[in-house]
C-alpha cells in the first residue's frame, strides 16, 4: 500500500471535483471573468443559506441542550442533538457515496492506471469523509456553540469540541460506505430503482421510527396540563436517545474525560475495522458493476420500443416530453426528484405506524378552532412543494445537450412554457396526494381546503419561475452524476429559498387578514407577471448568445 | 448565400482572437469545405454560424437574414450536424426525429416518408427503435445527419462530418451531400481529411490562426496548383517540413 499514491488520489478527488468552486462557478457571458459584484453576491448567497441552516440546526439544539441543562442531564442532552448530527451527514452521505466508490466516470480512468484496488478504496474512503468534514460545519458547530453556552469554556470543552468535530464524520461515512457497498454486493452491481429510494431514505425512515417512539410518549405527557408529567415527558425523551451507547460516550466525554479517550479510542476502531471489512468486499463489488454496466448495454440493444411511426405534436408538448425524456436520462435523477419529494409524505406514514399521528390529531382538534389553523395547513402543504428540485435545477439538468436548445429553432418563452408545465405536471400530483394525505390521516374536512386549489397553481407557477430564474442565471451543466446535478447543485437551495420569499407574501397576507384570499392571489398574480419577466430576460441572455 | 462580413472573435479581453477579422462568401449550391489546423477556428466560426457563439465584431448573414437578429429564421433553414452528437439518450432514434420535425414543424404526412428514407439510406433501419444510449459513435453520427436532413433545410452545416462513419456510410454522405447541392441547397463542412474536400468540395477556404489563409475554388486549385491540397495546406500552415520535424522528435 503506497501512502503517497492514496494521498495523491485524495488529492485528485477533491481538486477535479472542486466542491467549492463549483459552488461559486458560473456560465461566463461574453467571454468575461466574473468580476467582484457577482462573486460578493455568490458569497452571501451562501452565507445566507449557511447562516439559515445553521440557526435552524442551533435553534432546536439550543432547546434540547436548555432543557437537559434544567433537568441535570446535559451530557444526554449533547448526545441526542451529536444523534440528530450522525442520521443527517448519514442522509447526505448514502446519496452520493455510490458514485464516489463506484460509478463515478473517473473509475473508469483509474481502472487503466498501475493503482491497485486497495489503495483507491482507501482514497475514495479518506475523501468521502473530508466532504463530510465541509457539511459537519453546518451541524456539529451549532452543536459546539452550545456546549461552550451550557457547559462552559474549559481545557476539556475545547479539547472534545475538536474531537467532537473531526470524529463525529467518522460514523456517517463508515456506515453509508458500509450501506452502498453491501447494496451493490447484495444486488450484484444492477441498480434498482426502489431500493436505490430506500436507501437514500433508509437512515431518514429509522430515525423518523426511532424518535417517533419517544416522542409518542412526550407529546401525550406535554400536552396535559401536570408540570411534573411534562418534565418526564421531556426527560424520559432526551434520556431514552440519549442512552445509546456511542452517543452517551459523545455526551459524556464533555464532563469526563476518560470518556473521551475512550470515544477516541472506539471511533479509530470502528474506521480501521470497517476498512478492513470493506475493502476486500470493494474488488468484488467493482465487478459486479461492470458486468451489470455490459448486461444493461446488451438488453438495451435488444430492447425495442414499439413506436415505428412520428405523429406530430405541437412544439409545446415535444418540449414536455423532452423534460421527461431528461429525467429518465440519469438513473438517479428519478429518485432524487422522487425521494424529496415524498419525504414528508413518508414521514405522515411512518407517524401513523408508530402512532404518534394520533397523539399530532388529538393535538390537531383542539387547534382546529384557531384562525391560524387552515392557514397553517396551507404554509405546510406549500412547504413541501417549495422541496421540489424540478425547476431549480431544470436546465443544469440537462447537462450537454442543453446546447440544443441554442442550435434549434426554439423561443424562449415556448422552453420556459414547457418546463413550468411539466412543474406543474409533477407538483399538481404530488399536492393532491398531500390534500387526500391531510384529509384521510389529519381528518380534516375537504370543503376547508378546496379554495386553496386556484392559489396552489398559481404559487406552484411562481416556484417553477423562481427555479427557472435561478437555474438559468447560472446552469451547472458539467456533472459527473445525478447527484452533483441536482442535491449537490446549490442552484437546488438558492431555489428553495427563493420560493419561500415569493410564495412568502401570500401566505403572509392568509395568516395576517381574515378573508383575504383574493388579495393573496391578486399579488401572486402580480410576482407571477414579474418572475416571468425577469426569467423570460435571464433565459434569453443564455439562449441567444453568449 | 451565407456571408461572413468582418467576423471576429476574442473570448476574453487581451487574448488573441480566436477568428480576426473574416470576410467569406459561400455561393448558394456549393459544396464549401472549410479546412484547418486545430485550434484555427474553424468550430468558433461554425458556432457563431448556429448563433451558439456571439461575434465580438462583424456580422452573418444566411441568405439575407442577420444571424444575430433574426436567429430563429436563420436556425429554421439550417440542418447542423455537430462534431460530437448531442441528444437525449433516453429517446429512441424515431422519437429523436419526431422531436426534430416538431421542432420544425413538419408536416405529418412528409415526415413519415422522409424519416423512411433517410433511416433506409444510412441503414438505421434494425436500430431506430432502439434507445440512443445505446448507439455506438458512428450510429449517432448517422443519426445526426439524419436529424440535419429530415427538415429539409436550405443549408447543410456540418462540423467534421466523416468521424466515426464507415465507409458505406461515408460514401452516402458524400453522395447525399452533392445531390443536396444540385437541388439548391448549400453545403458548408469542416474537415480535417484533405482528400475528402479535395476531391468533394466546389470551393475551400484555410483558416489559420483565426484569420483565411487561402479562399479558392477546387477547379481553379487543380488547375494551378501541381500539388496535393494536403502538401498545399502543410505549406500555408507553417508545417512544411514534418518529416525533419519527426526525425528530431525520435532521434
Amino acid at each position: 500500500m503506497r501512502v503517497k499514491v492514496i494521498f495523491s488520489l485524495v488529492k485528485n478527488q477533491i481538486i477535479a471535483a472542486k466542491p467549492l468552486e463549483q459552488m461559486f462557478s458560473s456560465a461566463s457571458k461574453n467571454g468575461k471573468q466574473n468580476k467582484v459584484l457577482p462573486l460578493l453576491l455568490k458569497i452571501f448567497g451562501l452565507l445566507a443559506i449557511s447562516i439559515s441552516f445553521i440557526f435552524i440546526i442551533g435553534s432546536s439544539y439550543f432547546g434540547y441542550l436548555y432543557i437537559s441543562k434544567s433537568l441535570n442531564i446535559i451530557e444526554k442532552g449533547i448526545a441526542l442533538c451529536a444523534f440528530s448530527s450522525t442520521i443527517f451527514l448519514l442522509f447526505i452521505s448514502t446519496t452520493f457515496l455510490e458514485n464516489v466508490y463506484f460509478r463515478g466516470k473517473d473509475v473508469s480512468l483509474w481502472k487503466l492506471l498501475p493503482i491497485s484496488k486497495a489503495e483507491f478504496f482507501l482514497a475514495r474512503f479518506i475523501a468521502s469523509y473530508c466532504y463530510s468534514l465541509l457539511t459537519n460545519i453546518i451541524v456539529t458547530v451549532p452543536l459546539i456553540v452550545g456546549i461552550f453556552v451550557y457547559v462552559g469554556i474549559n481545557s476539556l470543552t475545547i479539547i472534545s469540541s475538536f474531537i467532537l468535530f473531526f470524529f463525529l464524520p467518522i460514523l456517517p461515512v463508515v456506515l453509508s460506505s458500509l450501506l452502498v457497498t453491501i447494496k451493490v454486493y447484495v444486488f450484484k452491481g444492477k441498480s434498482i430503482k426502489i431500493v436505490d429510494f430506500l436507501l437514500n431514505n433508509l437512515p431518514f425512515i429509522l430515525c423518523i421510527l426511532y424518535l417517533s417512539k419517544s416522542s409518542n410518549e412526550m407529546i401525550e405527557l406535554v400536552s396535559s396540563d401536570l408540570i411534573q408529567s411534562q418534565i418526564t415527558g421531556y426527560q424520559n425523551y432526551i434520556s431514552n436517545i440519549g442512552s445509546l451507547p456511542y452517543f452517551s460516550l459523545m455526551g459524556s466525554m464533555f464532563i469526563n474525560g476518560d470518556s473521551l479517550l475512550i470515544f477516541i479510542i472506539i471511533s479509530l476502531i470502528v474506521f480501521s475495522l470497517s476498512s478492513l471489512i470493506i475493502a476486500p468486499l470493494y474488488e468484488i463489488c467493482l465487478h459486479f458493476v461492470n458486468d451489470a454496466n455490459n448486461k444493461t448495454a446488451i438488453r438495451k440493444k435488444s430492447k425495442k420500443v414499439k413506436d415505428t411511426n412520428i405523429k406530430k405534436s405541437s412544439i409545446l408538448f415535444s418540449l414536455i416530453k423532452r423534460e421527461f425524456y431528461v429525467i429518465i436520462g440519469e438513473k438517479g435523477f428519478v429518485s432524487e426528484s422522487f425521494s424529496e419529494a415524498f419525504v414528508p409524505l413518508i414521514l405522515i406514514i411512518v407517524w401513523k405506524i408508530t402512532g404518534s399521528l394520533d397523539s399530532i390529531n388529538n393535538m390537531l382538534d383542539a387547534l382546529a378552532s384557531n384562525r391560524y389553523f387552515i392557514p397553517g395547513v396551507f404554509l405546510i402543504i406549500q412547504l413541501f412543494a417549495a422541496m421540489v428540485l424540478i425547476s431549480s435545477t431544470s436546465v443544469s439538468r440537462e447537462g450537454k445537450s442543453f446546447k440544443l436548445n441554442k442550435l434549434l429553432p426554439l423561443r424562449v418563452n415556448t422552453i420556459i412554457k414547457s418546463k413550468v408545465l411539466f412543474h406543474l405536471l409533477f407538483v399538481t400530483v404530488l399536492q393532491v396526494i398531500y390534500l387526500v394525505a391531510f384529509i384521510i390521516f389529519l381528518k380534516i374536512k375537504l370543503n376547508l381546503l378546496l379554495w386553496m386549489i386556484p392559489l396552489f397553481v398559481l404559487n406552484s407557477i411562481n416556484i417553477s419561475l423562481s427555479g427557472l430564474l435561478i437555474d438559468y442565471r447560472n446552469p451547472r451543466l458539467e456533472w459527473d452524476s445525478a447527484t452533483s446535478a441536482m442535491k449537490r447543485n446549490m442552484n437546488a437551495f438558492i431555489g428553495m429559498g427563493f420560493a419561500l420569499l415569493v410564495i412568502a407574501p401570500s401566505i403572509l397576507i392568509l395568516f395576517f387578514f381574515d378573508n383575504f384570499i383574493l388579495l393573496a392571489f391578486i399579488i401572486s398574480l402580480i410576482i407571477l407577471v414579474l418572475l416571468y419577466k425577469s426569467t423570460n430576460k435571464v433565459a434569453s441572455r443564455i439562449l441567444s448568445l453568449s | 448565400m451565407i456571408n461572413f462580413k468582418n467576423l471576429s472573435k476574442q473570448y476574453q479581453e487581451g487574448k488573441p482572437f480566436a477568428v480576426k477579422n473574416l470576410n467569406l462568401e459561400v455561393p448558394s449550391g456549393e459544396i464549401f469545405g472549410f479546412l484547418g489546423p486545430n485550434g484555427a477556428g474553424k468550430s468558433t466560426t461554425i458556432n457563431m454560424l448556429m448563433g451558439v457563439l456571439s461575434p465580438t465584431s462583424g456580422e452573418i448573414f444566411v441568405d439575407e437574414y442577420s444571424v444575430s437578429k433574426d436567429s430563429f429564421l436563420t436556425k429554421s433553414m439550417i440542418g447542423f450536424v455537430p462534431d460530437e452528437p448531442l441528444f437525449y439518450e433516453k429517446m429512441t432514434g424515431m422519437q429523436h426525429l419526431s422531436f426534430i420535425c416538431d421542432v420544425f414543424n413538419i408536416e405529418e404526412s412528409k415526415r413519415d416518408e422522409s424519416a423512411k428514407k433517410l433511416v433506409k439510406l444510412f441503414n438505421l433501419e434494425n436500430a431506430i427503435n432502439d434507445r440512443i444510449s445505446s448507439y455506438s459513435h458512428g450510429m449517432k453520427q448517422k443519426l445526426g445527419v439524419i436529424a440535419a436532413l429530415i427538415h429539409e433545410p436550405k443549408f447543410l452545416v456540418l462540423d467534421e462530418p466523416m468521424v466515426g462513419l464507415d465507409p458505406k456510410a461515408s460514401f452516402i454522405l458524400k453522395d447525399v451531400m452533392r445531390r443536396f447541392c444540385e437541388k439548391g441547397g448549400t453545403v458548408f463542412f469542416s474537415t480535417h481529411v484533405m482528400e475528402v474536400a479535395q476531391n468533394l468540395c466546389d470551393s475551400i477556404a484555410i483558416i489559420n490562426k483565426g484569420e483565411i489563409v487561402l479562399r479558392t475554388s477546387l477547379k481553379n486549385f487543380n488547375e494551378k496548383e501541381n500539388a496535393s491540397l494536403e502538401k498545399v495546406f502543410l505549406e500555408i500552415t507553417g508545417n512544411e517540413d514534418l518529416e525533419s520535424v519527426v526525425d528530431e522528435a525520435l532521434l
